[in-house]
């Protein structure tokens, strides 16, 4: 099975850099997915959800307690008619939904997917996570490790 | 009583702004302003830094045109070191240049401004996205997914990653092309090629459906200017500075470091843009453009082949009128992949000598490039130890600030009557500045979000009414 995983976020500021954190350590893993690290989600995402059989984003969260892990199945929301309203303003800058729909709408393709999230606390410039938030990298990885073995 | 309409944010663009449209007594647009509110100030960052560090800090400027800033500041550093760089990493710089400009165009035209060209500007705002855009056309957006991807791709391949590459360094570039890139970045040209030109003829049918666009959307005499390359010919990496007016030349190949004798840079109380101007003509008369319309305005030819086809029929447009940067900016998709094969062909390509070393021997040093948006300048000046005691950089967005400002009262004055207000007018005023495809991020040096707003503002300064997406 062809696993894409897409970790997201600045690595520069602060907790934000979580996704990219556990995307390259999945990257350093024995593993045969695709691993991409990258500050925001773009349109051209979708050549690499074209091919892939299932899909995970890992990206940190403004809105969850500090070092509260989720794990969001997206498979029963990429039919959603309107796409998240960060991509109306800039068409560049996508949620994973509206990447999953665009691909739907583009390719026919509909890999399951999720996107993992981590409550942070600090997201101003800085190259260090919380220790809340670094605590659950490995906890991250080992869980999608585990999704996709 | 005077109204003022606020459109905040401005949205489609890279960075933060608002336009505030100031109507008279009599309810008739007076004015129209673009408002930057967004500041960083990177030329004071950079005072106390080593010389060498400027192409990786002042790429951290902007995300979407990082490649810009590192070939104008490396330029200047050339310069401040008094280093002729090798031949191979002057194609090289060529190719990541251009490359970034395809990929930049490919963005503004495709995912900010096709909404408004296929869906329509009174369509529903919230089916006004790519993925609109996807589901109406779906082969145009996997054109501009297409087109953009491989843009991002070349900059990948030679500079080791799509945003903020440190591969580009004072006195050339950090290592060689291998050939396996070079044939690799071959193989995918053809149909990068092919695919900007079938966009391009799909465009040119859909113009006349936006007569009243072209009529309006900052159409005005004035002034353009880029730098030009050998006998005229479209340049994007190094030349001399040409301005040119309705069809003369005002300045002609100006050694691009004497820019000062030609340009004045003003402040306005509403905006943390400057807006430069030719100062011999004064901020009125001396407002010109700069970007893809201005160079293909002031350019003889491309160099290529079906980018030199497709400027015949462009120079045959209208150029009064900001609308015609979006063909523009296609026919500089077809150039950019067609001159990337041109130069991957080039016998050096592969030298391994892409790099001169030296310590600084001069105490000033000034780079220009032709940016996605236009032309950009960064200007340094250093001490004995090396360090940076004064950066100027000016760049393309805030060359184009006065005919932005210009253009967006035009367009309010056609369409705004009374308080009559709809979304498609709105999106019409806010579409003439996409046609410019401001980097606001770049040009305050600012951390960008997408956003706009309008305001309504009386005669009394009272905001009347207000828009924000």
């Amino acid at each position: 099975m062809a696993w894409l995983i897409v970790g997201f976020g600045s690595d520069i500021c602060g907790d934000d850099k979580f996704g990219i954190a556990v995307a390259e350590s999945i990257a350093k893993s024995d593993t045969t997915a695709m691993v991409i690290t990258t500050n925001t989600l773009v349109p051209e995402l979708v050549e690499k959800i074209r091919v892939a059989d299932g899909v995970i984003f890992v990206d940190a969260s403004l809105t969850l307690p500090l070092g509260q892990v989720q794990c969001i199945d997206l498979q029963n929301q990429r039919d959603n008619q309107e796409p998240d309203a960060c991509s109306v303003g800039s068409s560049h800058d996508c949620h994973p939904k509206t990447l999953l729909q665009l691909n739907y709408i583009l390719n026919g393709t509909q890999p399951p997917s999720w996107l993992y999230i981590v409550g942070g606390a600090e997201f101003s410039y800085s190259e260090q996570m919380s220790k809340s938030v670094e605590a659950c990298v490995e906890i991250v990885k080992e869980e999608i490790m585990a999704r996709i073995s | 009583m005077t109204k003022i309409i606020t459109i905040d944010p401005v949205t489609r663009i890279e960075g933060h702004s608002k336009i505030t449209i100031h109507l008279n007594d009599g309810g008739e647009v007076e004015d129209a302003m673009f408002h930057v509110t967004q500041l960083r100030g990177f030329e004071k960052f950079a005072e106390g830094r080593p010389f060498h560090e400027m192409p990786s800090l002042m790429a951290r400027i902007c995300g979407i045109c990082p490649v810009s800033h590192l070939i104008a500041s490396s330029k200047a550093c050339d310069m401040l070191m008094s280093v002729r760089i090798p031949p191979a990493a002057v194609k090289l710089r060529r190719i990541i240049n251009l490359a970034q400009i395809a990929q930049s165009h490919a963005l503004s035209f495709f995912y900010l401004s096709s909404p408004d060209l296929l869906l329509g500007m009174d369509s529903d705002p919230k089916k006004r996205n790519i993925i609109g855009v996807a589901k109406e056309n779906p082969e145009l957006a996997r054109r501009g997914i297409h087109l953009r991807a491989l843009g991002q791709e070349i900059i990948e391949l030679l500079g080791g990653k799509k945003i903020h590459p440190g591969w580009v360094v004072a006195g050339g570039v950090s290592h060689p092309l291998t050939a396996d890139h070079r044939d690799y970045i071959l193989s995918k040209l053809p149909e990068a090629i092919k695919i900007a030109a079938t966009t391009l003829a799909w465009f040119e049918e859909q113009l006349e459906r936006f007569s009243e666009e072209i009529s309006v959307f900052a159409n005005f005499p004035g002034l353009y200017m880029s730098i030009v390359g050998a006998n005229g010919a479209l340049e994007t990496y190094d030349g001399p500075l040409s301005i040119v007016d309705k069809g003369n030349f005002v300045v002609d190949r100006l050694p691009a470091e004497e820019y000062k004798s030609i340009i004045e840079e003003s402040i306005s109380p509403h905006s943390y843009l400057k807006s430069p101007y030719y100062k011999h003509l004064g901020i009125v008369q001396g407002m010109y453009r700069v970007g893809p319309l201005a160079r293909l305005k002031i350019a003889t030819h491309c160099g290529t082949p079906q980018a030199d086809e497709a400027l015949k029929k462009f120079k045959k447009l209208d150029l009064c009128s900001a609308f015609h940067y979006h063909s523009a900016r296609l026919i500089e998709i077809l150039y950019a992949y067609e001159m990337i094969e041109q130069l991957l062909k080039s016998d050096d390509i592969l030298d391994s000598h892409v790099r001169a070393f030296a310590e600084p021997n001069a105490f000033e040093g000034f780079g220009v490039s032709e940016a996605p948006r236009g032309t950009l300048m960064h200007h340094y000046k250093i001490d004995k130890n090396g360090l940076i005691t004064y950066a100027d950089l000016i760049i393309a967005t805030g060359h184009n600030n006065l005919a932005m400002n210009r253009g967006i009262t035009q367009a309010a004055k056609h369409y705004i009557k009374g308080d009559n207000l709809t979304d498609g007018i709105l999106n019409r005023v806010e579409a003439v500045i996409r046609t410019f495809d401001p980097c606001l991020s770049c040009s305050t040096h600012a951390l960008g979000q997408m956003a706009l707003d309008i305001q309504l503002v009386g005669p009394n300064g009272a905001v009347l009414d207000r828009v924000q997406r």
